[in-house]
């Protein structure tokens, strides 16, 4: 059995040793944006879908021809592929099945372009 | 605006930018407030008048009884409070529950009258902030906290990263919290951020895959399924429920801890529990203390009173926990269950000739995890009938059908698995992650997240909890 069932408030943020907050703000800070930048450069579809997940008004239609035109010039340059490759190696586990001796597999759902989406996408 | 969403991405965004930039901590408390009222208007703003109300009931209420010096009167705020926070929760969840029972007992007797729904709408995360109301009132009441201002308890109680499905955080953690302007630390903003992604993972992931790809088919026509696909449905639904639900308790810690305040961990592995006691020490930490605090100790008396009246407590607290879940008969029997089960365990571990029969440790994990499940089959299903259905399957099915896929599988041995890693795994991981450079980590962080957005459902579907 388990040595030890806590039975106080545990708080999982707090880590040993660390007392310094120094910069912490800044680095903070750099890692939120860095880490933004490099999804909305990688995952531009998952923009394309939100904002196409809004009522079409004038105001959201701005945004999805934005979204859209970053989603096509990231493509081009190929910032989405490892994502789309991702997703249909994920979309090949779900289609296998026992039966078959291995996956079997829906060619024509896989050959179709990947879902656009991300974790930001709300449908 | 659910977390998983870019929609709540960027109002998280605006927010942090927002209360790091003010320099007072009362527009920051202000800021947050807003925010908060922002986020819980984008489900119904009709609902955000109820969620002040209750907050400035609670606060007066406590300023009163602190006021006070007559041992009576202060008793009676604070039974009033408790009363006001009951029959606020009582009206809006359990109106209809308890309105269409009483038409079915009038039935029964031959009198036929149609029950007077009112189809309340159940506003999100009522069960949560009333429980933490209470709570504050209590406290005070005990003289566990001081009465608090009431821009802290407004706070406390609209706090968007607890509020519509807890942690259900207690004024003593987190108003003391309020009365200083918090300060970041690398570990801090290391541990948010991995208990965000770590959440999304089993969120958008193992959760979401589960109830789509093979749970939900399942729960919803158990006479069209198989035995295999019935009990592994009902495994499915217990890694389903840990992950989805612990899954919105780590984002809403995360969430907390990268706008500098600390929320109690919810979840502890439940599954690696060798006692029912133990489980509720390790699911839903908040409300089973919250349980065990207000209702089991004080106002049931706990373990005074002799063998009858603690069993009475036992089965009292579970079904009203049950009860808290939803107004349905099947989280009543969910509770009396594990009631019942916490009576077992109680008797045998006191009763002398059972000191014989000691069973090995992984035999009571089993006997635990299985009794748990057991009890979630009628957490899940739609009604009684339903449960009875499913379990009248797995003796006795009637097909031999089996729909369940390697993938699934997969994600149910590595739910089931991730109960073995170490308590502190992830504080471990963000003590060496803390030193990386700014780029570097954000790079590593953002590579999970794109790798978990490769693999999830499409679409978000709401947490469990958000219902209750």
């Amino acid at each position: 059995m388990e040595a030890r069932i806590r039975d106080s408030y545990e708080f999982p943020t707090d880590l040993a040793e660390e007392a310094d907050t120094r910069g912490a703000l800044r680095w903070t800070i750099g890692v939120i944006a860095t880490a933004a930048a490099a999804l909305g450069l990688t995952n531009a579809g998952a923009i394309s879908g939100w904002a196409s997940s809004f009522d079409p008004q004038p105001g959201v239609i701005v945004l999805v021809h934005a979204a859209d035109g970053w989603d096509e010039a990231t493509a081009k340059l190929g910032l989405g592929a490892p994502h789309a490759r991702m997703h249909k190696a994920w979309k090949h586990m779900e289609q296998a099945r026992w039966s078959g001796g291995g996956a079997v597999v829906e060619q024509a759902a896989l050959d179709a372009p990947a879902p656009e989406q991300g974790p930001a996408t709300q449908r | 605006m659910l977390f998983p969403t870019l929609s709540f991405g960027l109002f998280f965004l605006l927010v942090f930018a927002l209360t790091w930039s003010t320099t007072s901590n009362d527009w920051r408390k202000l800021v947050l407030l807003v925010a908060s009222w922002i986020f819980y208007g984008a489900w119904d703003w009709r609902f955000v008048p109820l969620l002040i109300v209750s907050a400035v009931m609670n606060w007066g209420v406590a300023a009163l009884i602190a006021r006070d010096d007559d041992r009576k009167r202060r008793k009676a705020l604070m039974l009033g409070g408790v009363v006001a926070n009951l029959v606020m929760l009582g009206f809006f969840k359990y109106f209809d529950f308890f309105a269409e029972q009483a038409g079915s007992l009038l039935e029964l007797l031959g009198v036929r009258q149609d029950p007077a729904l009112m189809q309340v709408i159940l506003p999100v995360g009522i069960s949560f902030f009333t429980f933490q109301g209470i709570s504050y009132a209590v406290d005070v009441y005990k003289g566990r906290v001081p009465a608090a201002r009431l821009l802290d308890i407004l706070l406390l109680m609209s706090f968007f990263p607890h509020l519509v499905a807890g942690p259900i955080v207690r004024a003593s953690d987190l108003v003391p919290q309020f009365q200083q302007k918090p300060q970041l630390n690398r570990g801090m903003v290391t541990m948010g951020l991995l208990l965000i992604v770590w959440g999304l993972f089993k969120k958008a992931v193992i959760a979401s895959e589960l109830a789509t790809a093979f749970v939900d088919p399942v729960f919803e026509a158990p006479m069209m399924h198989g035995r295999i696909d019935l009990i592994l449905a009902a495994y499915g639904y217990a890694v389903q429920i840990y992950c989805d639900f612990s899954a919105y308790s780590d984002m809403a810690i995360g969430i907390a801890a990268l706008l500098g305040y600390r929320f109690p961990r919810n979840f502890d592995r439940p599954y690696r529990s060798a006692s029912l006691q133990e489980f509720w020490r390790r699911w839903h930490i908040s409300l089973s203390r919250w349980l065990r605090d207000y209702l089991y100790i004080d106002a049931l008396g706990g373990n005074r009173g002799g063998k009858a009246r603690v069993y009475r407590n036992l089965m009292l607290t579970m079904l009203l926990g049950g009860l808290w879940h939803g107004a349905a008969w099947t989280f009543v029997i969910w509770g009396g269950l594990h009631g019942a089960a916490l009576c077992v365990e109680r008797w045998w571990s006191r009763a002398s000739l059972t000191k014989a029969w000691v069973l090995p440790h992984w035999a009571k994990v089993a006997l635990t995890f299985h009794v748990v499940v057991l009890g979630w089959i009628f957490f899940r299903a739609s009604s009684f009938g339903d449960a009875v259905a499913y379990l009248g399957g797995i003796f006795a099915p009637q097909v031999d059908t089996m729909t369940v896929t390697p993938l699934v599988v997969g994600l149910i041995l590595f739910g089931l698995a991730i109960h073995a890693l170490p308590w502190n795994a992830m504080q471990r991981a963000a003590e060496r992650l803390r030193s990386l450079p700014a780029p570097a980590f954000a790079l590593g962080l953002a590579a999970t997240m794109l790798v978990v957005d490769a693999m999830r459902y499409e679409g978000v579907a709401p947490f469990i909890y958000f219902r209750f």
